[in-house]
């Protein structure tokens, strides 16, 4: 994969990066508030990192696009909030949410690998397939994630595993009976909920309750800040509502499907003369069949994959119900009693908490235990020795490259990830992300880019700065960092005068104005690719 | 024991070589865009020639897995015989398999002429040939006989199967195809090709070559465009990646969740179109309906096509909807303009 271009702006004002090269580029100015970093974090939102950008700047009302290359395919990018449009040669997509560009992009561009969670396999969100090999400028912490999803750091470490093709194992099979046990428990409770919710319906006094504390000004306040989560939540479940009703209809496609295709078994016709039953009806018009075995079994198994992918979504939106739930929970609970009664009445929230709350989460647990008992494995002694090497491997080359880069430098590395406790002076900090960046990208043979914002963070000394810049242009594959240069060093043209660098100055942008109006245009040509799509 | 021998397989390898100089014809030559219509088993295995008949491409193919001078010049006769025949044709070919490199003047040539051929090979074929004209070891030159020679064309097999169809196909799909899908379409084609050979026209006799057609034993290149093209669309159904941009103006103004539905909503319907045995008649002219006015119109916009389209052809499959149809001709589109 290779950044082709990077762009953000509006319809006033814009900036546009298109100087990259697939080889080892530097963005540097002499002075802070040029606009680096706006850069790399426009960057990696627009291919659905989370956003990181500083409070002071206005992202949601910006257009952030971006060009990449993959095998030779070009694709653009464009995001604003958490919409993003993903344009091919001939084709465009929208997507309403990261998540779900994260299954086309799985399917189509490149591989996002599935770790274990809530026991099932799920595909890891972008913000942390990222930090393979995006270090961002704040945040940083070598002892966890930079960014903080609902994936943690044994996620990351499962997934750097499922790259190497070294995949997690499930269920153990002594596990299988309190599996089920438990199954057999939660069915028991799932029922009692059910009950329980009928019975609040009917609830007579509701009427009552109702008017006599309606009016009372904390109510109201109450309301209104409820409302928006409850909007929120209506919205959710009606997409999850629909995805449930495509994933049905698809179900009852191939039911259809099988029998439009079949052939009239009742009796059969054969040639008086052979007893042949080829009986071939000539026509002149007609010389092929309107589909073969290849397209039959190529829609067959894509409606399969439709569901496969429905399926998945629909947990995700689950999940998304779920979290907002909780959020409802909490305001609730704050809430004077009377007021939690003419809520639950009034908005009916008392069924959607009971039944989403305790009853949703009861039967997804369930369905969870299901599926693991369905895939439960023995565990592979093999696979998990492999997986010590590997990890060993991936150390040592942490350790080899460090020493290259500082000889005398005292780091261990016993983790990908350091101890809470441990402190790094310095610029050890950065030394030991470099290290982890290098090593992943060599064990992993990823194919995407290195990407660093200030690299030199920390007071990195001079010569291993030379040592780093050396490593990464051996890599052969397309690195970005940005840095911050002295006066002393800006003079004498430091990256310039190499000749494996691309070095881009930002110098000349004036402080914390990196969008211009004269880029204007260009930025409205580039989002014009999308056919006038407004996000 | 009793081994079988002259089976099926004999004649495979016979009809797929008759079915590879067929694509040879109708994609990998410089004057392929000419040829609309193959005649099978005819004036000679393949015959191509333009839509009125005014020119005639000659093909005589000999897949044998070792050709000497005296089996080339066997194969060479029924060109002979074609060449001194009332008709004339423009083109005289014989489809091989890579003869051995000592035969040629030029090795590295795969098209060559009868002048690329060794004098020593030249002296055997020609024995051959006129033995085979003559009807005896009579030593006289048969009219027109170095005149012929000079006319034939070699054209050496050399290219696998998914090569003959991607040239013919001019059309990308965004996903990879195998080599065995290419290969069962391939396969479609031979027996299309070889079920043509089952009427009887033996003693037979034409005056104008367009009256070959009376005895349906040909096939179009429309034909062979619309198996394609078709092919390649249904293997898209439901997993094309993204919203073909032809169709934006279908879902201008329409929420995402909207859209989506739509987009289902089209792809169940071809998925039906694929699938129904009993519609396929209507579903295939419609596919080339679409191709030959894209082809023709390549810029035109797809409401455009889709206005031509309905007037010149009536829709009565119900699953066929006018946004089913629109989302068929943007994908046809699509992989029309990816082509180049």
């Amino acid at each position: 994969m290779q950044i082709k271009k990077i762009a953000f702006g509006d319809s006033q004002e814009a900036f546009i990066e298109s100087r990259l090269t697939g080889g080892v580029n530097v963005i540097y100015s002499d002075d802070n508030n040029r606009g680096k970093t706006l850069v790399m974090q426009g960057l990696m939102f627009s291919l659905g990192y989370e956003s990181i950008f500083p409070s002071s700047f206005h992202y949601k009302d910006k257009y952030f696009y971006s060009e990449i290359e993959v095998n030779g395919e070009s694709y653009e990018f464009l995001r604003k909030k958490n919409t993003v449009a993903l344009k091919t040669d001939g084709a465009m997509q929208i997507f309403n949410s990261v998540g779900e560009l994260r299954y086309f992009l799985d399917k189509f561009v490149f591989r996002i690998p599935k770790v274990q969670k809530d026991n099932r396999a799920t595909l890891v969100d972008l913000s942390l397939l990222y930090e393979l090999f995006f270090i961002g400028q704040d945040s940083r912490n070598p002892s966890g994630l930079i960014s903080k999803g609902q994936f943690n750091k044994q996620d990351f470490k499962n997934m750097v595993h499922a790259l190497a093709g070294l995949s997690t194992s499930t269920a153990n099979l002594s596990d299988i009976q309190a599996t089920k046990n438990k199954i057999a428990e939660l069915k028991i409770k799932l029922k009692e909920t059910k009950k329980k919710i009928s019975i609040i319906k009917q609830n007579p006094n509701v009427a009552e309750v109702f008017s006599k504390t309606f009016d009372s000004n904390k109510v109201q306040e109450k309301i209104k800040s409820i409302s928006g989560i409850n909007e929120k939540l209506s919205k959710v479940r009606r997409s999850r509502q629909r995805e449930i009703n495509r994933k049905s209809k698809l179900e009852q496609l191939v039911s259809e499907l099988k029998s439009l295709n079949r052939d009239l078994s009742e009796g059969n016709v054969q040639c008086g003369d052979c007893g042949s039953d080829k009986i071939v009806y000539s026509n002149t018009d007609l010389t092929f069949e309107v589909s073969n075995i290849d397209v039959r079994n190529g829609i067959l198994n894509s409606i399969y994959e439709n569901i496969t992918q429905k399926v998945e979504l629909i947990n995700d939106l689950t999940r998304e119900i779920n979290f907002l739930q909780d959020q409802l929970n909490d305001e609730m609970e704050e809430a004077p009693p009377s007021f939690q009664q003419i809520i639950l009445y009034s908005e009916q929230v008392v069924s959607e908490k009971n039944y989403d709350n305790d009853s949703f989460s009861l039967s997804r647990e369930i369905e969870s235990l299901q599926d693991q008992l369905a895939s439960s494995i023995e565990i592979d002694d093999a696979l998990k020795t492999d997986k010590k090497t590997f990890d060993l491997n991936l150390l040592n080359d942490m350790s080899s490259i460090y020493k290259s880069i500082d000889p005398n430098g005292n780091l261990t590395f016993e983790d990908i990830f350091t101890k809470r406790d441990s402190t790094f002076s310095g610029s050890e900090g950065q030394e030991f992300y470099f290290c982890k960046l290098i090593a992943l990208s060599r064990a992993l043979n990823h194919d995407f880019p290195l990407i660093v914002d200030s690299f030199r963070d920390g007071e990195l000394s001079t010569n291993k700065e030379e040592s780093m810049l050396n490593i990464y242009s051996k890599l052969s594959r397309q690195v970005i960092l940005t840095s911050t240069l002295k006066d002393e060093e800006y003079n004498s043209d430091k990256y310039k005068n190499k000749n494996e660098i691309n070095a881009i100055d930002y110098s000349l942008h004036s402080d914390c104005k990196i969008l211009d109006k004269q880029n204007r245009e260009g930025f409205i040509d580039l989002i014009s690719n999308f056919n006038g799509i407004v996000l | 024991m009793y081994t079988f021998k002259n089976t099926e397989i004999n004649n495979k390898k016979a009809s797929d070589f008759e079915t590879k100089s067929m694509l040879y014809l109708l994609g990998m030559r410089s004057d392929s865009a000419e040829i609309e219509i193959i005649t099978v088993d005819c004036f000679n295995d393949v015959t191509g020639s333009n839509l009125d008949f005014s020119k005639l491409w000659d093909v005589q193919s000999k897949n044998h897995s070792s050709l000497p001078p005296s089996k080339i010049g066997e194969s060479l006769s029924t060109l002979y015989d074609n060449y001194i025949s009332s008709i004339s044709f423009s083109e005289y070919i014989l489809f091989i398999p890579k003869l051995t490199r000592d035969y040629l003047i030029d090795s590295d040539l795969n098209v060559y002429g009868y002048s690329n051929i060794n004098l020593k090979q030249k002296k055997g074929i020609e024995k051959k040939l006129k033995e085979k004209i003559n009807g005896n070891n009579l030593g006289s030159v048969p009219p027109l006989f170095v005149d012929f020679l000079s006319k034939v064309t070699f054209v050496e097999d050399n290219k696998k199967i998914s090569t003959y169809i991607k040239k013919i196909s001019k059309f990308k799909n965004k996903r990879a195809i195998t080599e065995e899908i290419y290969e069962r379409i391939f396969n479609e084609i031979r027996n299309a090709q070889a079920s043509l050979k089952n009427t009887y026209i033996e003693n037979e006799s034409i005056v104008k070559p367009s009256e070959v057609l009376k005895f349906e034993r040909h096939i179009t290149k429309s034909e062979i465009n619309t198996l394609l093209i078709n092919r390649l669309i249904g293997i898209d159904v439901f997993s094309f990646p993204g919203i073909p941009i032809a169709f934006f103006s279908v879902i201008e103004g329409k929420d995402e969740e909207e859209i989506k539905d739509l987009l289902q909503e089209c792809n169940e319907n071809l998925s039906r179109a694929f699938f129904d045995k009993n519609g396929c008649r209507e579903f295939w002219k419609l596919s080339e309906k679409i191709i030959e006015l894209l082809k023709d119109n390549p810029k035109n916009k797809m409401t455009e096509i889709y206005e031509v389209l309905i007037s010149k052809i009536k829709i009565r499959t119900p699953y066929l909807t006018e946004h089913t149809v629109k989302y068929m001709i943007s994908l046809v589109k699509t992989g029309l303009e990816n082509a180049d």
